[in-house]
């Protein structure tokens, strides 16, 4: 058994790192604190809107700070959007404060294949990263240049997804767990996998908030957004498939 | 075994064991996405890099033709961002698209080609400068012409000024030759790739 125990340690940091991720959220940041911080999320949203201005990007760290400090890794996209979009270019036209396409891809790209990964599995991940941007770089230069853009990329990428769940469900035959196809998605068999799997025994909806939520960095008001419903809602979704991934992955990994 | 990985120290990231960038897929995901935009009509700007005697060249071309080679010293970054306000946001790296500029290119600095035979846009350069930038290809490999000469050839000979300026902002350097542009004392003046960069391509070409 010598190839056995090679993927065991990873196992197990994934799933501390997935139980680390539950814990430290609710030590530090409980639901009342982080409901406000969405709500704040929300309200300079829609100020923004109104009103396209700078804002100091010192009213903006406490909250993303607060949600995203247990994480260094999962991005703050909502707030650094908004804040370099105004502070570098206020004011000014679509046309004219957009990067270059290629630095979409370059930065959010690795967060997107995670997500239709997360959601998906690693085999029609790729197909579901291609197709969203696709579709992102055809509607990228009607894009408001104050936009969200992992927000909007995750908002493609759900829709494509959703498009992906509903040919699974017609490809499905019910005769129990069919190998995975040679994906991209890391060594068949390895750890990855094996996040994959687990996450592929979650329902749609836990899933997508899970990925939403931890792998896209999204606060649970945008989430709601995509998904429909409440961001409480969406947070019961969260914590519940978290739940579950603890019991699954916990015990997939001490197997 | 179990109970040893269940435990943990230290503050590892959250998710940490998820590799941040799958590298191999990345790369093969850009590809794909390249070649089908390209094939949609979405691909407005594709560019890539190349390495040559005088630097990395960024070469950029639209589905019109070449639209953009830059020097290093032109920070390759800030091209591509005046690409994507200039002529569109939809910029990717995808070189199959600048195969016959990258070929040419390669001719020309082993010394195998002295005329470029490629489609160009000329979308980034304007009135005279643009007037100037159509008559340099008539200074043959290995000539120089003086920027006088130039600005009269383009009929007016006191826009000399203008002549270098318009040499100054060529946006396809090396293919349309503004290298070959020198001052009327005879000495090489300057140049959009650097003085040097300017030496090596006459030199290249026997004309210095």
């Amino acid at each position: 058994m010598p190839t056995s125990s090679a993927p065991a340690a990873p196992v197990a940091d994934q799933l501390i790192v997935i139980l680390r991720r539950v814990s430290s959220t609710i030590v530090e940041a409980p639901a009342d604190r982080e409901g406000a911080g969405e709500a704040r999320s929300v309200a300079v949203a829609v100020l923004e809107a109104d009103a396209p201005r700078r804002i100091p990007r010192g009213r903006m760290d406490p909250a993303a700070g607060r949600r995203h400090a247990p994480n260094g890794r999962v991005r703050r996209p909502v707030d650094e959007a908004r804040v370099t979009s105004h502070s570098a270019h206020p004011g000014r036209l679509p046309s004219m404060s957009q990067p270059p396409f290629e630095a979409i891809v370059a930065k959010h790209g690795p967060m997107v294949l995670r997500v239709c990964r997360a959601v998906l599995g690693p085999a029609d991940a790729d197909d579901a990263w291609s197709e969203t941007f696709l579709s992102a770089m055809h509607a990228y230069p009607d894009l408001r240049p104050d936009s969200n853009v992992e927000a909007w990329l995750v908002t493609i990428a759900h829709r494509k997804a959703i498009d992906h769940l509903r040919a699974q469900s017609r490809r499905a035959i019910p005769m129990g767990d069919l190998p995975e196809r040679a994906g991209t998605g890391g060594v068949p068999g390895g750890w990855e996998s094996d996040l994959w799997a687990a996450l592929k025994t979650l329902p749609a909806r836990q899933r997508q908030t899970v990925a939403y939520h931890y792998l896209a960095g999204l606060p649970y008001a945008d989430v709601a957004n995509i998904l429909g419903g409440t961001p409480a809602a969406a947070r019961r979704a969260a914590a519940d498939g978290i739940a579950a991934l603890r019991k699954t992955y916990l015990e997939g990994a001490a197997i | 075994m179990t109970t040893a990985r269940t435990t943990w120290t230290g503050d590892g990231d959250l998710f940490a064991a998820l590799p941040e960038v799958d590298e191999a897929a990345q790369r093969q995901l850009h590809a794909r996405l390249a070649a089908a935009a390209g094939a949609a009509g979405l691909l407005d700007v594709a560019y890539r890099t190349m390495d040559t005697p005088v630097g990395p060249l960024l070469l950029a071309a639209t589905e019109q033709g070449l639209v953009r080679v830059a020097y290093a010293r032109e920070d390759h970054e800030r091209v591509l961002e005046q690409l994507a306000h200039r002529v569109s946001p939809r910029v990717l790296r995808a070189p199959a698209r600048l195969d016959g500029a990258a070929r040419e290119l390669e001719e020309y600095f082993a010394g195998r080609r002295s005329r470029f035979d490629l489609p160009l846009d000329l979308q980034l350069s304007h009135g005279f400068r643009r007037t100037i930038l159509a008559r340099l290809p008539e200074i043959g490999y290995g000539q120089t012409a003086s920027y006088a000469a130039v600005a009269a050839a383009a009929g007016h000979p006191k826009a000399v000024r203008a002549a270098a300026t318009a040499c100054a902002t060529n946006p396809l350097p090396v293919i349309v030759p503004c290298h070959r542009v020198v001052r009327s004392d005879g000495t090489i003046g300057q140049y959009i790739g650097g003085a040097e960069a300017k030496r090596t391509l006459l030199t290249l070409e026997g004309a210095a």
